[in-house]
């Protein structure tokens, strides 16, 4: 039943769509028409309007195309300058490894610089003290070789000192030689014995004194210089012998004046620097000789 | 154990040698290296050894005992204070002294020692010589001939071929030569002779007489006759020798020498060192008779000796040097101070025994020649372009030397100094160093041509100062030159090597840097850097093998590696 009624519903509706299709095809016929003028006349404005953009597209191409050109010199541009770059940076890695070594061989070298530094330091103190070692070694030198000089003014002096001891002394005339009065006055206690008189003798007795003494002070003055440098001499002369300081050449016998063992002479000044002896002096020696002749011991 | 020490116990003069770090050195007594050998008592009973006891001996001559060594051997006594000593205690008094000096310089106890004897030493004074060293508190490590020392003291065991040696020993009292034979380290010697009466004392004394004969001519007096004069003139000679052994002439002032009838006397006398050795020749010609027989009886020819060595002070005469130099074809050795080779051969030994490390004896030396052009006159023909050396090759250096040179003709008055450096006779052969033009001569006497005496002063750094002294006018004049070719020490060598280093990096440092970085990142990130590794090995084989195109191309490959672990 229920698909009779479709049935009946569905012819119904079939009519109804045929009836309205024949209607609209008339009436589409006409609209075709009408629309169909219409069309032809839109076209023909397209195909106008379409030349028109066709005219315009020509310059866009050759834009378009010198654009895509330029693009590819870019990206070859672009790939060059990364590949110079990249050299670049490896050039700087390269340079930076190579700094990094030296900067290390640098700290080293300063470390080495600084140790050598204070090493120089000593060393120089120590060059310092050499240095002022050696500056006295070679004065103690020069000192040395202006003793045989001071010798020789020693050697001057005394044979100077014999001279004057040699120079004829005034001596009491003889007796014989006086006239009776005279002697009765001196027998009288009323007069002396007079002097012989010896021509210009005093004089020059006083001369050779005074040039003594001139000649003493030039040794003075020696020793003086000697003495700014701590050089002095050893005394020798009436002092007990001292192998220390003396070298014995010559011995003489002991009388009451000098006793045995003390040093009688000098043969050659000795001399001292500081406590050191520079120069031993060479002396003459007092001994005691038995009365049988033999040196006595001790 | 004790430290070992070296003993030359000499017949005048004894000293120490020691080892310490490879050195040989004088253990020295304050400021006297050699001690003299020489003992006695003072009057109040006081030992004295060395200086002071020689300085008493003419006071005390039957209190001071010198010389002992003459008779060590012998039954001989010495009678001191009054009491009779052998010659072993005499020279163990010595030791005893030496001993404390040693000590003294090494701030401690030194119980150990090497003896030197002569080589015709007899069995009896060697036992003596030891039992002297005992005495004195040593164990004798050993007794050791004098020449066999000297040999030490040169190194010269040190080297592996044999060498035939002559040790010329010219002392202040004695003289001998030996013919030592060294082997693969073994030393003997083979024979020895000399004269136990012979030394510098002598010449000492044939000056002395020189000296005094002078003053006679000039005055009619002997200073002989006085002891002061006397023991002046000795002072004056012994001076005197010393100063010609560099110089060729030397004044002798002994003023106020004497006085005659109150005058004073002075002594004033140039002597020439041509002079000095005519007075001596005789005697040395003697210990030229004794190297012959030496020779003689180890059985050889003077050609078959390798050195000459010299010991003994007296060995510094120029005329000594030229004798031997002469008689044996060889340049006789005096680079190690001839009064401490024995000691110093002594303190060799010990540092033997004792199984010390030894260095050579570092003497700076001269390695060539030094002299000036001259011209000679043979058979009546001048010979040019001759070569006249002034110092010998080998001197120990700083070192001054002078000769006198003649100029050719009596109307000269110029000469040009020319100095050079080498070993040819021929002047022109050598290595000219500087020279100069010395004008203004004037003659000493009319009719004779001028003479100047050129003076060669050579320094520790090389320089040579030369100068000429005209003997007429006493004008001068000179130049310094840089004797060339001097050896570079070793101090000087590490100072020239330190300035080299380190100046740029070259090629191979940087590689060598690279690969230290490659090497560092290798260890740090391990795993996944097989590229480096293989590269970093390239280039080090490259490196290796020298291939230089190949170390170029893995140094970049290395370098791009290590840029691009970098960038990460």
């Amino acid at each position: 039943m229920r698909q009779l009624i479709l049935a009946v519903l569905n012819v119904h509706t079939l009519l109804g769509l045929l009836a309205g299709w024949l209607l609209g095809a008339r009436r589409a016929q006409v609209a075709e028409r009408d629309a169909q003028a219409h069309v032809d006349e839109q076209f023909a404005a397209q195909l106008e309007r379409a030349a028109e953009i066709a005219a315009q597209l020509d310059p866009l191409v050759a834009e378009i195309s010198a654009l895509n050109t330029s693009a590819a010199t870019l990206r070859e541009s672009v790939a060059a300058l990364d590949k110079q770059l990249g050299r670049v940076g490896r050039e700087q890695f390269k340079v930076n490894t190579l700094g990094e070594a030296q900067q290390q061989q640098i700290e080293n070298a300063l470390e080495q610089l600084g140790e050598l530094n204070t090493h120089r330091e000593a060393d120089v103190a120590l060059l310092r003290e050499q240095l002022h070692a050696d500056q006295s070694a070679q004065r103690l030198l020069v000192i040395q070789r202006l003793l045989p000089a001071l010798d020789g003014l020693d050697q001057a002096l005394a044979a100077g000192e014999r001279l004057r001891a040699r120079a004829p002394n005034p001596e009491p005339q003889k007796i014989s030689a006086l006239s009776f009065q005279q002697r009765l006055a001196i027998a009288l206690g009323r007069g002396e014995i007079p002097m012989t008189r010896v021509d210009g003798a005093a004089e020059w007795r006083d001369a050779l004194t005074a040039w003594l003494a001139g000649l003493e002070l030039v040794r003075e003055r020696l020793l003086h210089a000697l003495a700014a440098e701590r050089v002095y001499p050893l005394s020798a002369r009436g002092e007990p012998f001292d192998p220390n300081l003396h070298i014995a050449v010559e011995t003489a016998p002991a009388t009451d004046e000098h006793s045995d063992g003390m040093v009688i002479d000098e043969y050659r000044r000795g001399y001292q620097v500081d406590d050191r002896v520079l120069r031993a002096a060479e002396v003459v020696v007092a001994r005691a000789i038995n009365f049988n002749g033999e040196e006595n011991e001790g | 154990m004790s430290k070992i020490i070296g003993i030359d116990l000499g017949t005048t003069f004894s000293a120490v040698g020691f080892a310490s770090q490879g050195e040989l050195r004088i253990l020295p007594n304050g400021a006297e290296r050699i001690v003299p050998s020489v003992v006695g008592f003072s009057p109040q009973g006081a030992l004295l050894v060395g200086t002071p006891a020689r300085n008493q001996y003419v006071l005390y001559p039957d209190r001071t005992a010198r010389s002992i060594k003459r008779k060590m051997g012998s039954a001989e006594t010495v009678e001191l204070d009054g009491r009779a000593y052998s010659p072993q205690e005499i020279s163990a008094i010595i030791l005893r002294e030496l001993k404390r000096i040693a000590e003294a310089n090494l701030g401690e106890e030194v119980t150990r020692a090497v003896i030197t004897v002569p080589a015709y030493f007899s069995d009896a004074a060697r036992q003596a010589t030891k039992d002297a060293g005992e005495i004195a508190g040593f164990t004798v490590e050993r007794i050791l001939n004098e020449p066999t020392a000297a040999a030490l003291a040169y190194g010269l065991d040190r080297t592996e071929e044999r060498q035939l040696v002559a040790v010329y020993d010219l002392g202040g009292g004695t003289f001998d030569v030996s013919i030592v034979e060294l082997n693969s380290g073994i030393v003997e010697v083979r024979a020895s002779h000399g004269n136990t009466q012979l030394g510098g004392d002598d010449f000492d004394e044939l000056l002395m007489n020189f000296l005094a004969e002078r003053f006679q001519e000039e005055y009619g007096l002997d200073p002989r006759t006085e002891r002061r004069a006397t023991a002046r003139l000795l002072h004056a000679a012994e001076q005197a020798k010393i100063t010609l052994s560099t110089q060729p002439f030397v004044q002798v002032r002994e003023e106020y020498l004497m006085e005659l009838e109150g005058r004073p006397l002075h002594l004033d006398v140039e002597v020439a060192r041509a002079q000095f050795e005519e007075l001596i020749l005789p005697l040395l010609e003697g210990t030229l008779s004794s190297f012959d027989q030496a020779l003689l009886d180890a059985d050889l020819a003077a050609s078959d000796l390798d050195k000459v060595l010299f010991v003994g002070g007296s060995t510094r005469i120029p005329l000594v040097w030229e004798l031997v130099a002469g008689h044996t074809g060889l340049e006789p050795h005096i680079e190690i101070n001839p009064d401490e080779a024995v000691a110093l051969g002594a303190g060799a030994q010990a540092a033997i025994i004792a199984g010390e490390p030894l260095d050579a004896i570092l003497v700076d030396v001269t390695a060539h020649s030094l002299g000036i052009e001259i011209a000679e006159i043979a058979f009546g023909e001048l010979i040019p372009d001759r070569y006249n050396v002034i110092i010998h090759r080998n001197t120990t250096i700083p070192t001054s030397k002078a000769q006198v040179y003649s100029a050719v003709f009596a109307d000269q008055t110029s000469i040009q100094v020319k100095v050079y450096q080498g070993e040819s006779a021929v002047a022109s052969e050598n290595t000219l160093l500087g020279d100069f033009m010395f004008d203004q001569l004037k003659p000493e006497a009319a009719g004779l041509p001028p003479r100047i005496t050129v003076n060669f002063d050579l320094d520790l750094n090389g320089l040579l100062r030369v100068s000429a002294v005209d003997r007429a006018s006493r004008r001068q004049a000179g130049v310094t030159v840089k004797a060339e070719h001097l050896p570079l020490n070793p101090a000087q060598k590490e100072a020239a090597r330190e300035r080299i280093e380190g100046l740029e990096i070259d090629a191979a440092e940087g590689q060598q840097i690279l690969l230290a970085r490659a090497r560092r990142i290798l260890v740090e990130r391990g795993a996944g850097l097989e590229r480096l590794s293989a590269v970093a090995a390239g280039l080090e084989q490259a490196i290796e093998t020298g291939e230089t195109e190949r170390q170029e191309e893995l140094e970049e490959e290395l370098t791009d590696l290590l840029y691009e672990l970098d960038e990460e």
